[in-house]
């Protein structure tokens, strides 16, 4: 069941998160900072709010703030930036 | 690979040509305009890519392109979400990108 | 490029939105990254009880064709498989895969829809798996199968109403059932909540749940319900659905080869008995949610409303937000589905429109009450608090102006 992985994009296993979450993470930019969840190409649009509702219910917080969206919210080649 | 899994169904959008493209270098058939990840299902392909962290086989998912997860090099431009580019007669769809490949070769 | 107003979405809510606009005299663009006009309204294709008989058969493609064709005659511009990677006050779009770098607009109308939530389980990256939008869309959009024997994991109206449209299709639905319990299922795994669910859309006819149940008891709703959760199964024009098991695994080495069922009790716990079944794809339901990105980008406010579907634009009744200039419409601003997000799209018009001085077509109050009409007419209900979601916006962005008027700054 920690084997699951939880961010498809970079592979995150449900031990990793939990292991941040024992390392002092207590939303998902602290998450984020210590794997790399949300980082891939769907910047969060899969997992996000499954891991937002993990670390809610696992460290009994209300509601967990999730990561801002920035631009450019797609893969962007740098010729049309 | 011509398992045939096209539906039937009362709103078919028409006129659709039979056209032909590659998948790693494999040819196959499909319709003009649909995206290319249907045209690979209707060939029986589901497993598009290999995951680059883990290494498992990946495909479809969302369907809709939020996830990434159909993403293919596409007539030579990498990470084309194939559930939403149309195909076109010679389209060449390649699980890998030309840089991996020649990476691969070294 | 330089219009009066740009449009982010060529679904349901963006298209009405931009007739509007068009028949008031301003220049529109809408843009939308998929290949084709339409969004999610592309791949509906049902029979909707609340129409009249006559228009009983709702086809997605064919509503969105007519509404292209008159958007088209109107004189909007329609851009689609174009990404819209950014937007800034007040307002500027930027653009990749166009010719066209950037539009330059007076007002800006996020019609974004909604995402998929993820339902993490074992063997889910699997190629065979796929969301239940997926499955809706190459079923109805693409016709073509996504696998010969599925499986459906998710009970919800969404999941039930896919599941038939599969069905219709041709492809064998082997059955629908609840995922087993982990730490990333929550509520998705519990029958008793799944049951709620469905009973609780009592008042759309006809009520999957009471279609599951075959005939109309008398009595408590709630009572039928629970008594439901005593069977095994029951069955949704000839699909089971499993109330007792739940999948626990989906299984294979390169693709979907079979999911794996457990029974379980009432409250969802495993007995210990497992049954395999040989399937060869998977369709994961576990609700929507708002695309807020754009509009987090553009530096309005955000808020958590769970009733309305999670993280949402705040925004005021006639579908302003805190930018200026800057409009919603649709399931960003709540998960209510496409006649809802069409009126959405007509009210947001009649607010941008005066907004830019001109005279719209209806006044804001008959727009706000054809959105409430919409609703009525829903044939599905994907959230069942989405009343008191809309109520709680409309008390949030009275406190948020009363908090600007008071000389405070917009609540980030």
């Amino acid at each position: 069941m920690d084997d699951l992985i939880i961010c498809r994009c970079e592979g995150i296993r449900l031990s990793e998160i939990r292991a941040s979450l024992r390392e002092g993470a207590s939303a998902v930019p602290g998450v984020k900072k210590r794997n790399r969840v949300g980082m891939g190409y769907c910047q969060g649009r899969v997992c996000q709010r499954v891991v937002s509702e993990l670390i809610a219910s696992e460290t009994g917080a209300k509601e967990s703030l999730l990561q801002r969206a920035q631009s450019p919210v797609r893969p962007t080649l740098l010729k049309d930036i | 690979m011509m398992t045939n899994t096209r539906l039937f169904s009362t709103n078919k959008d028409e006129g659709q040509r039979h056209v032909s493209f590659t998948f790693n270098g494999m040819e196959l058939t499909g319709y003009e305009g649909e995206p290319i990840a249907a045209a690979l299902l209707a060939n029986g392909i589901k497993t598009i890519r290999t995951c680059e962290v883990t290494k498992e086989p990946r495909g479809i998912f969302c369907g809709i392109g939020h996830c990434y997860e159909c993403r293919a090099e596409v007539d030579g431009i990498s990470n084309q979400r194939t559930c939403m580019t149309p195909l076109r007669s010679g389209t060449q769809v390649s699980s890998h990108s030309s840089w991996q490949i020649e990476e691969a070769r070294k | 490029m330089n219009v009066d107003v740009a449009v982010i979405g060529c679904g349901p809510a963006g298209l009405t939105a931009s007739i509007e606009m068009a028949q008031s005299g301003l220049s529109v663009v809408i843009i939308d990254e998929y290949y084709r006009p339409g969004g999610r309204l592309l791949g509906q294709l049902y029979d909707d009880p609340k129409a009249p008989v006559h228009q009983r058969r709702w086809d997605g493609k064919k509503v969105t064709q007519e509404l292209v064709e008159q958007a088209i005659r109107l004189g909007v511009q329609i851009v689609c498989g174009v990404t819209a990677w950014s937007v800034a006050p007040r307002w500027k779009v930027e653009l990749s895969g166009s010719e066209v770098k950037s539009v330059q607009a007076k007002a800006l109308l996020l019609a974004t829809g909604a995402a998929e939530k993820a339902l993490p389980m074992s063997g889910w990256t699997l190629p065979g798996v796929v969301s239940v939008g997926a499955a809706q869309t190459f079923t109805n959009v693409h016709q073509v199968a996504i696998g010969k024997k599925v499986m459906v994991v998710g009970v919800d109206p969404l999941a039930l109403s896919v599941a038939m449209e599969m069905k219709h299709a041709g492809i064998q639905v082997v059955g629908i059932a609840l995922p087993s319990q982990s730490a990333v299922t929550g509520k998705l795994s519990s029958p008793e909540d799944a049951l709620s669910k469905l009973a609780e859309a009592a008042d759309l006819a006809p009520n999957p749940f009471l279609r599951m149940m075959g005939r109309l008891v008398a009595g408590s709703l709630r009572k039928v319900a629970i008594h439901a959760l005593s069977l095994p199964l029951l069955r949704l024009e000839g699909i089971p659905v499993y109330l007792r098991k739940a999948v626990a695994r989906i299984e294979g080495e390169h693709e979907v080869k079979a999911v794996t069922l457990q029974d379980v009790t009432v409250q969802g716990v495993p007995t210990g008995r497992e049954e395999r079944i040989e399937v060869d794809a998977v369709c994961l339901s576990a609700g929507l949610y708002p695309l807020v990105e754009l509009a987090q980008v553009a530096g309005c406010s955000v808020t958590h409303v769970p009733e309305l579907g999670g993280l949402v634009p705040l925004h005021g009744k006639d579908l302003s937000t805190t930018a200026d200039g800057l409009y919603v419409a649709g399931n960003i601003t709540g998960i209510e589905g496409a006649k809802v997000a069409m009126a959405q799209g007509k009210l947001a018009a009649v607010s941008i429109v005066q907004s830019l001085g001109k005279a719209p077509s209806m006044s804001k109050d008959d727009a706000m009450h054809a959105v409430e009409q919409a609703r009525d007419l829903s044939p599905i209900r994907f959230l069942p608090q989405i009343l008191e979601g809309r109520a709680i916006m409309d008390q949030l962005w009275q406190e948020a102006w009363r908090k600007k008027e008071g000389g405070q700054a917009w609540m980030i």
